[in-house]
């Protein structure tokens, strides 16, 4: 095993997929306090932890506000000291009026086992820093004991997102510290870390920090061509083999990190910081790039009205913001707030034209251009006219929403809309059968307990009356009777609410 | 003559085998009632007129059921009904009761009085509790079913939405 890490293109080329000329680094810039927080409390794919603050409490940043022993409800922390102004179902508002600065932990971890690490990770609140937000600690969780490969994904594709490039440059010793950590804990030896060709700044920096480090590492250069940074894509990418299958990739033995997320790792098992901040790329609506290291929770009209340098707020009419890059981002309102996943958000004049979607033409651009290999437009008559089983034949879980198909569309139909809700739906269709399944099965226990319950009953009652042959009068009218008797007495002391004071139903029950 | 007399021969040997053949490897009635009952959404809830999904799928089998009788169901049901017995879609039989969003039964915890009667009505065995003890429903397993509201003399049993996990919106 030699000490050194190695430099090597990708053997494959990406099938399809958009280029975009992007070669620039903008600096991380400090951000400062928000007045006001609103943390959410899902920033994760998973459920909400339980709320431990009050409204009124004092919270110190990095305090912890939300616990959980699910490594599928991962708590959320206060990013800045304050008191909790406001506790909604969704989210915990905290007012930055009280100052005091996080203190730093320095401890040299020990090497610690595949659980402590899951644990450490959870507590500090870790999810998936690409995008998508999956809890690192779960994906730890299902990970395989052996042969498995760590892919740390730095190829962040979309045309406006920088923010792993600019931490890359600027902290590269820490991340492959923290890459290093969670190799040895989990006990991979094979390292692979994916950079697009066109960070030559990035990957001469990631280089030399784990030479420096004695890590071995392969930095391998994938094309710089949306969407390269999706993991299945960049696994195949870095030619490493995997069938397409609907198991999580962690499963399968690939644990496949984003490289915020590995730094977030280092921050959270060398310097005990919780997940409070992160480096987000901004692109104001003159079009100007920008990174900042914002805390998780700020509003995103502070953000406008700091970048902006403004106090007054735009009209939503006016302003399009986007969540997330150019590709795949979501829309969001003014009143929304950064989350742990925020990697990028962009002001833009909104356009007054929408292109309609008219009919699929069958033109075939879609499958020119999917980078996973698929055909969608039989996956789009298939989700429309919804066919489970066809588009499990087509590969649905193959796709990777990459949004390639929608940008070539001649129709401009809304494909990857389409898609996201087809796979929600053949989720929902397995569920619901899975759960018929159980019914089933409790139903027909059931029907052979009573019917086993029966046979007793007969056997019993054919002895009683062989036994006292002048006393068989209706024997269940008799006990039915009894039994709406008792219902009565139980009633009467429900609305009298004088428990076993009532003679009447203390009779009837003794009877 | 012995041409003849070999290709009778021949021809009856191959009529025997697959005379067997047919009666051995026939589809039976019962597994085409597992069939229909598979495509059923086991609620076991008995507004078909059967007592459970298994005793309607039989029915529907031996031709004596429609296949429109089953509310949960619905449209989709029933179009996969239709699909697999090679029948016509038809609308559903409001007689029977209407499609409705997915309940679960919850029971009032303080104003239940552990009558029982509400366990001895669930088809699942999803209730628990036991004789002037307080009852609950496992709400993992109710198929909403709606069989235990009737029988409770304290109507303390309410049926609430199902709610999607990832879109928030009742099923």
């Amino acid at each position: 095993m030699t000490n050194q890490s190695t430099i090597k293109d990708s053997i494959r080329k990406l099938h399809g997929g958009v280029i975009f000329n992007k070669a620039i680094t903008p600096p991380i810039t400090h951000y400062p306090t928000p007045p006001v927080l609103n943390i959410s409390l899902i920033q994760h794919q998973g459920l909400a932890g339980q709320v431990i603050v009050k409204i009124g409490d004092v919270v110190l940043k990095g305090q912890a506000l939300t616990q959980s022993m699910n490594l599928n409800e991962v708590p959320v922390h206060a990013s800045a000291s304050g008191t909790v102004i406001a506790i909604s179902h969704s989210r915990i508002t905290i007012k930055t009026n009280y100052d005091k600065p996080l203190e730093k932990n320095t401890y040299s971890p020990q090497l610690l086992t595949a659980d402590q690490l899951s644990q450490l990770l959870h507590q500090h609140g870790l999810a998936g820093l690409g995008g998508a937000g999956y809890p690192t600690a779960q994906k730890l969780a299902q990970l395989k004991n052996h042969g498995s490969v760590l892919l740390i994904n730095a190829a962040e594709c979309d045309p406006l997102i920088h923010c792993d490039n600019a931490l890359m440059c600027d902290k590269a010793a820490h991340i492959i510290e923290g890459i290093k950590i969670i190799a040895e804990s989990c006990s991979i030896e094979r390292v692979i870390i994916g950079i697009e060709d066109n960070k030559p700044a990035a990957i001469k920096c990631i280089s030399t920090a784990s030479s420096q480090a004695g890590f071995n590492a392969e930095i391998i250069t994938v094309p710089s061509v949306y969407p390269s940074g999706a993991e299945k894509i960049l696994l195949k990418l870095c030619g490493v083999n995997n069938k397409p299958s609907t198991e999580p990739l962690a499963k399968q033995g690939f644990l496949c990190l984003n490289i915020a997320t590995c730094y977030a790792a280092y921050q959270a098992l060398v310097q005990g910081i919780p997940l409070i901040s992160r480096i987000t790329t901004i692109v104001d609506a003159e079009g100007t790039i920008r990174n900042f290291e914002i805390p998780i929770g700020t509003p995103i009209d502070h953000i406008y009205k700091t970048v902006h340098n403004t106090h007054k707020l735009p009209d939503e009419k006016l302003i399009e913001i986007v969540i997330g890059g150019k590709m795949m981002g979501r829309q969001v309102s003014l009143f929304d707030a950064t989350i742990k996943s925020t990697n990028c958000i962009v002001f833009t004049p909104r356009d007054k034209k929408t292109l309609q979607p008219t009919a699929c033409i069958r033109c075939g651009a879609c499958a020119d251009i999917c980078p996973a290999q698929l055909l969608p437009q039989q996956l789009y008559t298939f989700a429309v006219n919804f066919n489970a089983t066809v588009l499990e034949q087509y590969q649905l879980s193959q796709c990777v929403e990459c949004a390639c198909c929608d940008t070539v569309c001649p129709s401009h139909l809304p494909l990857t809309q389409y898609f996201v809700s087809a796979k929600q739906r053949v989720t929902e269709n397995d569920l619901a059968l899975q759960q018929a399944k159980i019914a089933r099965y409790r139903f027909e226990k059931r029907e052979k307990r009573l019917a086993s319950g029966k046979a007793n009953a007969r056997n019993t009652s054919a002895n009683r009356q062989t036994r006292s042959p002048q006393n068989n009068e209706s024997d269940t009218t008799r006990s039915a009777d009894a039994k709406k008797a008792l219902i009565e007495a139980a009633l009467k002391r429900k609305k009298t609410r004088r428990p076993s004071k009532n003679p009447n139903g203390n009779q009837s029950s003794q009877s | 003559m012995i041409g003849i007399f070999v290709i009778t021969l021949m021809a009856l040997v191959t009529g025997a085998i697959l005379g067997f053949a047919a009666s051995w490897f026939s589809e039976d009635e019962d597994s085409l009632a597992d069939q229909i009952n598979q495509l059923l959404p086991q609620t076991q809830c008995a507004q078909c007129g059967y007592p459970g999904c298994r005793p309607y799928a039989l029915a529907v089998a031996n031709g004596e059921a429609k296949i429109n009788q089953c509310p949960p169901g619905g449209e989709t049901g029933i179009a996969a009904l239709a699909d697999l017995l090679g029948k016509e879609v038809i609308p559903l039989n409001q007689e029977y009761g209407i499609e409705k969003p997915v309940f679960y039964a919850l029971i009032r915890e303080v104003e239940c009085i552990g009558c029982t009667l509400c366990i001895k009505a669930c088809p699942v065995d999803a209730i628990v509790g036991s004789a002037k003890l307080m009852h609950t429903v496992i709400q993992d397993h109710c198929t909403g079913c709606e069989l235990c509201v009737p029988p409770c003399p304290v109507d303390c049993i309410d049926l609430i939405p199902v709610k999607n996990m990832m879109s928030g919106q009742s099923l």
